[in-house]
């Protein structure tokens, strides 16, 4: 699943471990995200949203386009 | 959004060797460092068997060789583990723990080779860790104390402490495989067995294989 971990990382200057402490997960964890290798459980994902003050579907996207073209 | 071209990006993963890689380094080079210590005490264990002196031509040759593998391996494993510590500011608790309690499995693992490859019956010109030659048995209830009752209650303190929800996923994945993989090869080195294509079926080559498919599954879904 594609997502914005990596800028909203980066707008706050924080390194993958730094990310990682935040979240209580490690630093591969961070790093496996980032690059679509693994997608969070519901409770970590709420956990990334709350942390940046954002919506799930503002950092997540999961390709969905509201069904428009199908 | 945010263009990544102007921010500054601290990133462990842009700037150094991914510590999967290191990791899984130390590791294969820590298996073939045991394995090359048996190799050693199989190798003179035959020569004294044939009446051979250990400090012959080929007796010295192979001490050369087997010093300069060990030398080797011993280096790779030192130089690799040297690199995660100096990594250790770009890791999280559970990342330095991890490594710790590995280091320690690791360490385990390869006293247990040792052990079972010098105490086993020698005569028999074998000395390796999974042969089925009888040992001491104060050894055996050691080992099995160990591997029985240590061993899964720091795997209980690993799970519960240091492992988060992406490597859970990567042992899941690791497990299943591995199962399949038993499922799949005992019924058929059994009936292969029966047919008297293969000899009869060895627990612990089974149990190897299934521990290393998951090792390598597990490797591959953390770190790849």
């Amino acid at each position: 699943m594609k997502n914005q971990l990596k800028v909203l990382r980066a707008m706050r200057n924080w390194s993958q471990a730094d990310l990682g402490e935040h979240l209580d997960v490690s630093r591969q964890a961070v790093n496996a995200i980032e690059t679509g290798k693994y997608d969070p459980s519901l409770p970590l994902a709420f956990k990334i949203a709350r942390l940046f003050a954002l919506p799930i579907e503002e950092i997540f996207d999961d390709g969905f386009d509201g069904g428009q073209n199908g | 959004m945010t263009d990544l071209m102007e921010v500054k990006m601290v990133d462990f993963d842009d700037g150094g060797e991914p510590q999967g890689r290191l990791m899984l380094w130390t590791v294969i080079a820590g298996l073939a460092l045991i394995m090359t210590l048996g190799a050693v005490a199989g190798f003179f264990a035959q020569m004294d068997a044939d009446g051979k002196s250990a400090f012959g031509t080929v007796g010295i040759v192979a001490m050369g060789l087997f010093a300069t593998t060990i030398a080797g391996l011993a280096y790779v494993v030192w130089r690799n583990m040297g690199k995660m510590n100096k990594n250790a500011a770009a890791m999280t608790r559970r990342d330095r723990l991890n490594n710790k309690i590995l280091l320690v499995f690791g360490a385990a693992g390869g006293a247990i080779g040792l052990v079972l490859a010098f105490t086993g019956d020698m005569s028999t010109q074998n000395p390796n860790a999974f042969s089925s030659d009888p040992i001491p048995a104060i050894v055996a209830v050691i080992l099995a104390v160990v591997i029985g009752l240590i061993m899964p209650l720091l795997s209980y303190y690993w799970h519960l402490k240091v492992v988060d929800e992406q490597e859970e996923a990567a042992y899941r994945a690791g497990a299943l495989i591995a199962m399949y993989a038993f499922w799949f090869t005992a019924p058929t080195w059994w009936l292969l067995w029966r047919g008297g294509l293969l000899p009869a079926p060895d627990g612990i080559a089974l149990y190897m294989m299934t521990i290393v498919t998951a090792l390598i599954v597990w490797l591959w879904k953390k770190y790849g």
